[in-house]
């Protein structure tokens, strides 16, 4: 009796010891490309680079996660509640119901941020963080509201002068650039894509990426000979077997359906996806003459813009955002094309509901035009 | 429960993938991919565009993809008709599959299908029991569904044990060094993962299938029976965590221990389960998540509330798998939902404490009452209870004290259930007709009220309920027999502007029945089944209408328009039975006259009619008018399968009606089609036979023979009494194939049984006829295996053995009939024993007429023909001598002074004997009787064929004498005089007079290659000239 009873004491002990362990710990949440769910992994971080970051767990092993696979990161501090509370309100900016709500929600979560910047002092990383989740909520903001603008990409280009070396780089210039495009300033989101894909310290996918946004804000601007001329150039650059030189090739094609050669397009992305073996760079190809179809708009040309948003959800979902992309258009040819809204609803509730779509653009848009 | 979408979400790359040419897109993976997210219909969709243009390397996989997306689809269906129409066609594509790809790497999948398409049979049966509200009805439909769930067992033993065999033929010793064949291999091991839950599983289904579970035997059972899926559970769920069987297994093995009584291990079981985070245990946690519903009322651990846990649960899976709604599945969440509101909304005294609650119970009844499934009964009788709850529940309130519209219905319905009570405690039909008729007069009573009060300004009754109203007025009225107030009522609303369209098709069908029922009204029935056609081209009331239509072309004679009409019934129709039945019957009719279906048909009407019969489904009513009608069609089928020699189709159709029969409720009928089905399946056995035997494979003929041939002999096959023709015929098979495969004994006692059968009787004849027809197929036979020369001896040896040993047993007899001894001369004749055929002929028996009367004009006949071919036989036996003086002394006779036969045998004996020359010699003789013959040879064919018959043997006689010729120029005259002789005939008579004489002539030529030089010769001066 009284051995069990010591027992249950040490037990409860180390429990305490346990907890309070979990409390002194940094964690990060990322999406695990193997299991395809976002993970939550707790450990002390050891090292953020614009790459990675590297975390110890209590094991004492060192784990890395690339920063295009981070979700967030919360730090540990003293004001660990605070902290928590204002990311809790932050997130409330996504649940509300309108724009009003929005609004509310939104300020809310600037003040606790706010307030947060100024109490907490024990962790520089923890502060960096908050300046850049300010920054990315403000961005959000201008999305509604276009006054929020300047404020956004003032916030933005702050931090990205303190902190060119942090791990949240990528995240803020790619924010930035949009901004900056939304703004009018083509030239000035073009400089920082362009000053991404030049960087050496970042990952390589982050880099392509950002050579294709480059292309796709020309796109985007009806500036197409300029894309063109760019994709051309990028190309040249990449041997043939390169997936990247596909990926170029299925912007340049996207480049002759917005000018309005959807014919020509068409042939050509259906002769990338007869070559290529590469899931990604079928899914964006894929997802590509999809969109070639959408704009044609026929009813005809929608069902075969269906078909292809198809394939990538059921065939080629391997990267979450050519995924989210698919199941964003087919939750809405589900119901325009099909008529059938169940399946448009179905869609629509993985898009939102999965966790592994958690931040990506086509999340936010149905998440927005859900609380519209 | 859908747990047999096979490998569902696991992408597997077999004969697709690896296999197929760079540019051809994996349209295998992504209908795979489809039917996993249970899009079947756009899986069926896009596998109709791309299978006309897709490559022979990606068509297997492609075909199997729509048979299984087929069966997806038929699990689908919630009407039992139609889903039973869909599985056979489903098991036929499947069939057609194995057939084509036998030796395929698919095949092991596909016999794995078809053996779920018979579980899924068992299931509809199982559905079909569990609807039925009579417990003795409940447990007997559930037994026939056990006896079809064994036999899926089996079938998924056999396709796993293949499967294996594949398997390990392929990689237990060898590891596959090509991409495609990793897949191939990857693919394999999954089917054998897939058969292996698929025989746990189905113990399960077995298990179901004890309905009884107030009885501890019966649960014992049950027990016993699931406890046989647990070892394979066990294991397949420790499986590859790749692998979605491996999670599906998982909800099983919970579902079975919370049935065999450990709820609680369950319990940890599916949440665990529910937690899993692999893509691939999708289809596993939405199992589990139903399977949790059901194991949390038994779990009184759970500190929740229970109810309430069960209700969030269920209404989570609602929200999570709006696709999911329409299967098993969903139903059963459903209905564990609606049960669960209902216990809450209720309180222990009986009263509704939570209307909310109630609300949402009703609900959910009325969606599942909405289509065919297990629960539409319960749901149906739930809701009911429900309103009759909400109405207050006094069926014995007077009718005039109702006062509104809406306790008007309910009070309405509550007589129909009120009806079905009483009804079943009366066993007297009068009393029980008397108690009906109260009841409908209520209902009448009642629906008049309702529409009554439903004037008063504030009544506001919806107008959709008033049109149910109308339309449960029709349908009481037509009970009753009302038949004008029924069509009144019913018509009324169907050619009304309804909201309820369905009511309004409703009270359509009712108005229709009633004109049926009504002499002297097919005007006003045909205006209005035309009217459904067009108003409900999609419902059964169009359907309903079509029928009409086309009942009323057939009356008319008009069968093509019949068959267009009937043709457009869909097999949800209640009645689809019989309008099929009566569709085939106008097809053939349409052919008899000669019709052909307009294109872009290419079937005959003939094959209409058989692609008709073979649709029509089991009947899943217990009305003894469609099992009566299910019987007619498939015997019709089987006929004219049988005349079209499709035996094995035909087995196809006798093995299962023989099967359904004793189930079948067929009334003062039973006795009859017992017989139509016993002798359908008697031609099926002896079309087989037939077939074996004509395709030289004797001892297998025998095999469906003698068993036959046994029945008779012991008497055990009476329906043959009735068709003696059919017994005759599979007598003579026997007779034939038995002598074919050397079984002479067997041959002789069939014999007996043939001539005691026709002994005396008006089939006698029929007797000689199958001796005769008996040798002369042997002949045959025997001609061509001596023209095929050595490459047929061993053959013809042993044909002629087989033939000689019968025979010589048969010539044992001592009393020989002289039908007998004809056949057998004829036989030996046949096999070239011409010394034995004489000696036998020899010993026919001259016949004596009675007194001083003649003989029999037949018997003297019959005896002409012996003495004939005695002759014959013996000339061709060299004994000329012998031959010369029965010649001489039949000559005197008045018969053979008559006969040109006997001249015929006279010059060729001289002929045989290469007696050519001379006035006495064979040219001569030959060309005297031909003179004889031209004389009256255009008056009388016979004579002109035997004219060309001796123009032949001239022509050969005269070529023999002249090789005969010392003197060369002579010779050489002789033979341009023989050639010449031919050449004249060509030249007078384009057909060489007739094909055979053609025939003839063309022989000599071949074998006589010195008369062909000469023929030559002359044609080609001829042709000069």
């Amino acid at each position: 009796m009284l051995r069990r009873f010591v027992f249950a004491l040490a037990a409860a002990a180390m429990a305490f010891v346990t907890v309070s362990a979990s409390r002194a710990q940094d964690e990060i949440r990322y999406y695990d490309r193997a299991k395809k769910t976002e993970v939550a992994a707790k450990g002390t971080i050891s090292e953020e680079t614009p790459a990675q970051i590297a975390y110890k767990t209590s094991g004492g092993r060192t784990e890395k996660v690339s920063v295009s696979d981070v979700i967030d990161v919360q730090y540990k501090t003293r004001k660990s509640l605070e902290y928590r509370d204002a990311l809790r309100k932050d997130d409330r900016v996504d649940q509300a119901k309108d724009g009003a709500d929005r609004r509310k929600a939104g300020e809310a979560a600037i003040e606790a941020y706010k307030k947060l910047t100024e109490e907490i002092d024990d962790s520089k990383l923890a502060q960096r963080h908050i300046q850049f989740r300010l920054a990315r909520l403000l961005a959000r903001l201008a999305d509604d509201d276009p006054t929020q603008l300047e404020p956004a990409i003032q916030a933005l280009q702050k931090f990205q002068g303190d902190h060119a070396n942090a791990w949240q780089t990528s995240e803020a210039a790619k924010t930035l650039a949009r901004l900056l495009e939304k703004k009018g300033d083509l030239a000035g989101a073009q400089k920082i894509y362009a000053g991404l894909a030049a960087r050496k310290d970042i990952p390589k996918e982050v880099r392509q990426q950002a050579d294709l946004l480059v292309c796709k804000a020309l796109i985007d601007n009806n500036q197409h000979a300029a894309a063109e001329q760019k994709l051309q150039d990028l190309s040249k650059g990449l041997p043939a077997d390169d997936p990247q030189a596909l990926r170029v090739q299925v912007y340049l094609a996207d480049c002759l359906s917005v000018s309005g050669k959807a014919d020509d397009a068409e042939k050509r992305l259906q002769a990338i996806i007869a070559k290529a073996t590469e899931p990604d760079v079928l899914a964006l190809t894929y997802n590509t003459l999809g969109d070639c179809y959408r704009r044609q708009a026929t009813p005809a040309d929608l069902d075969k813009a269906f078909w292809q948003y198809l394939w990538v959800d059921v065939k080629y979902n391997q990267d979450r955002q050519e995924h989210a992309r698919a199941l964003y258009y087919l939750s809405k040819l589900f119901d325009q094309v099909r008529k059938d809204p169940a399946r448009a609803g179905e869609c629509r509730k993985r898009l939102v509901d999965d966790k592994q779509f958690a931040g990506s653009e086509y999340q936010k848009r149905a998440v927005k035009e859900e609380t519209k | 429960m859908k747990h047999l979408a096979v490998v569902c979400g696991f992408v597997v790359a077999w004969g697709t993938g690896a296999a197929l040419p760079a540019d051809e897109p994996p349209h295998a993976e992504f209908v795979r991919g489809l039917r996993a997210r249970h899009y079947n219909d756009l899986a069926l969709e896009y596998l109709e565009r791309v299978l006309p243009t897709a490559s022979a390397e990606a068509k297997p996989a492609l075909l199997l993809e729509r048979a299984r997306t087929h069966l997806d689809l038929a699990a689908a269906e919630p009407d039992v008709g139609r889903r039973l129409v869909k599985y056979n066609e489903a098991r036929g594509e499947l069939e057609a599959f194995v057939k084509q790809f036998g030796a395929h790497a698919l095949a092991g999948g596909a016999s794995l299908e078809l053996a779920h398409v018979a579980v899924m049979q068992g299931k509809t049966q199982l559905g079909v029991a569990l609807k039925q509200e009579n417990p003795q009805t409940r447990i007997a439909e559930a037994g026939r569904a056990r006896v079809l769930f064994e036999q899926a067992g089996a079938q998924l033993q056999a396709a796993a044990k293949g499967l294996d065999a594949q398997y390990d033929a392929k990689y237990k010793d060898k590891e596959p060094d090509t991409a495609a064949a990793k897949a191939e291999k990857r693919a394999l091991e999954q089917e054998r993962v897939q058969a292996e839950l698929d025989v746990a599983m189905n113990y399960i289904d077995q298990a179901y299938t004890y309905v009884e579970e107030n009885k501890d035997e019966v649960l014992l059972k049950r027990a016993e029976v699931i406890k046989k899926a647990q070892p394979a559970l066990e294991k397949l769920a420790k499986g590859d965590p790749k692998s979605p069987s491996t999670y599906q297994a998982q909800a099983w093995l919970a579902r079975t221990l919370n049935e065999i009584g450990r709820p609680a291990d369950a319990y940890k079981m599916l949440n665990t389960l529910i937690a899993e985070k692999a893509p691939e245990s999708e289809n596993g946690k939405r199992l589990a998540r139903y399977f949790l519903m059901l194991t949390i009322p038994q779990v009184p651990t759970i500190k929740e509330d229970r109810t309430k846990l069960v209700q969030a649960t269920g209404e989570a899976w609602l929200k999570s798998y709006p696709t999911f709604l329409n299967t098993s599945e969903g139903d059963g969440v459903r209905f564990t939902l609606a049960q669960s509101y209902l216990g809450q909304a209720v309180n222990d005294k009986g009263a509704i404490s939570n209307p909310a609650a109630l609300n949402r119970a009703l609900d959910l009844y009325k969606q599942l009452e909405l289509t065919d499934n297990e629960y539409t009964e319960r749901a149906r009788q739930q809701k009911i209870g429900i309103l009759v709850k909400r109405s207050g529940g006094d069926v014995n309130r007077p009718i005039s004290q109702i006062g509104n519209f809406d306790d008007c219905l309910i009070r309405a319905q509550m007589e129909y259930q009120k009806l079905g009570e009483d009804v079943r405690k009366i066993d007297d039909p009068d009393k029980a007709k008397k108690v009906r008729d109260a009841h409908f007069q209520n209902v009448i009573d009642v629906l008049n009220q309702g529409f009554k009060l439903a004037k008063s300004p504030t009544a506001r009754v919806p107008k959709a309920d008033l049109e149910n109203a109308q339309a449960m007025l029709a349908f009481t009225y037509l009970n009753k027999e009302e038949y004008a107030n029924a069509v009144k009522v019913g018509e009324d609303l169907a050619r009304s502007q309804a909201k309820d369209k369905q009511a309004a098709a409703r009270a359509a069908t009712y108005a229709l029945e009633a004109y049926v029922r009504l002499e002297g009204k097919e005007d006003e029935l045909r205006s209005l089944a035309e009217f459904m056609e067009g108003a409900w081209p999609n419902d059964i009331a169009g359907d309903m209408g079509r029928h009409q239509l086309g009942s009323l072309l057939i009356k008319e004679k008009k069968y093509v328009e019949a068959v267009d009409k009937l043709t457009r019934i869909k097999p949800s129709y209640p009645h689809y039975t019989v309008s099929q039945y009566e569709m085939a019957l106008a097809a053939l009719q349409a052919q008899d006259e000669g019709a052909k279906p307009a294109a872009p048909e290419k079937r005959s009407y003939a094959e209409l009619a058989s692609v008709a019969l073979n649709a029509i489904p089991e009947p899943t009513t217990t009305d003894p008018t469609v099992h009566r009608v299910y019987v007619y069609a498939k015997l019709k089928l089987g006929h004219l399968l049988y005349e079209q020699k499709r035996y094995e189709q035909l087995e196809l159709v006798v093995v299962p009606l023989q099967k359904k029969f004793p189930e079948l409720n067929l009334g003062s009928a039973q006795e009859e089609l017992q017989g139509g089905v016993a002798t359908l399946a008697l031609l099926s056995a002896y079309g087989r036979g037939e077939k074996e035997y004509s395709q030289g494979r004797y001892g297998d003929a025998r095999k469906l023979i003698d068993p036959m041939v046994e029945q008779i002999k012991a008497d055990k096959l009476p329906i043959l009494q009735k068709s003696v023709q059919l017994k005759l015929a599979i007598l003579s098979l026997g007779l034939r194939a038995n002598v074919q495969d050397g079984q002479s004994a067997k041959a002789q006692e069939i014999l007996k049984l043939i001539q005691d059968s026709t002994k005396g009787n008006e089939l006698e004849q029929g007797s000689a006829a199958i001796l005769l027809q008996l040798a002369q197929s042997l002949r045959a036979q025997v001609n061509e295996l001596k023209q095929k020369g050595d490459s047929a001896k061993e053959q013809l040896d042993k044909t002629v053995a087989s033939f000689s040993g019968f025979l010589d047993e048969l010539a044992k007899q001592e009393k020989a009939t002289p039908e007998t001894l004809l056949f057998l001369a004829q036989s030996y004749a046949g096999l070239d024993q011409h010394g034995k055929a004489a000696q036998l002929l020899a010993k026919f028996p001259e016949p004596k007429g009675e007194g001083d009367k003649r003989p029999e004009p037949k018997q003297a006949s019959q005896y002409h023909q012996a003495k004939l071919l005695e002759v014959r036989e013996l000339r061709l036996d060299k004994q000329y001598e012998q031959a010369s003086a029965h010649l001489k002394a039949l000559r005197q006779t008045d018969w053979g002074k008559a006969t040109l036969d006997l001249r015929k045998e006279e010059i060729l004996s001289l002929e045989d004997r290469e007696l050519y020359g001379g006035q006495g010699g064979a040219v001569r003789s030959w060309f005297d009787f031909m003179n004889q013959l031209r004389q009256n040879m255009q008056k009388d064919a016979r004579l002109k064929d035997m004219y060309f018959e001796c123009y032949y043997h001239f022509v050969y006689c005269s070529y023999k004498n002249a090789l005969k010729i010392p003197d060369q120029k002579k010779k050489i005259q002789a033979l341009q005089q023989a050639a010449g002789y031919i050449v004249k005939l060509e030249d007078s008579q384009k057909d060489w007079g007739g094909e055979v004489s053609k025939k003839r002539f063309e022989e000599l030529l071949e074998h006589e290659k010195m008369l062909k030089q000469y023929y030559d010769e002359q044609r080609k001066v001829t042709k000069q000239n």
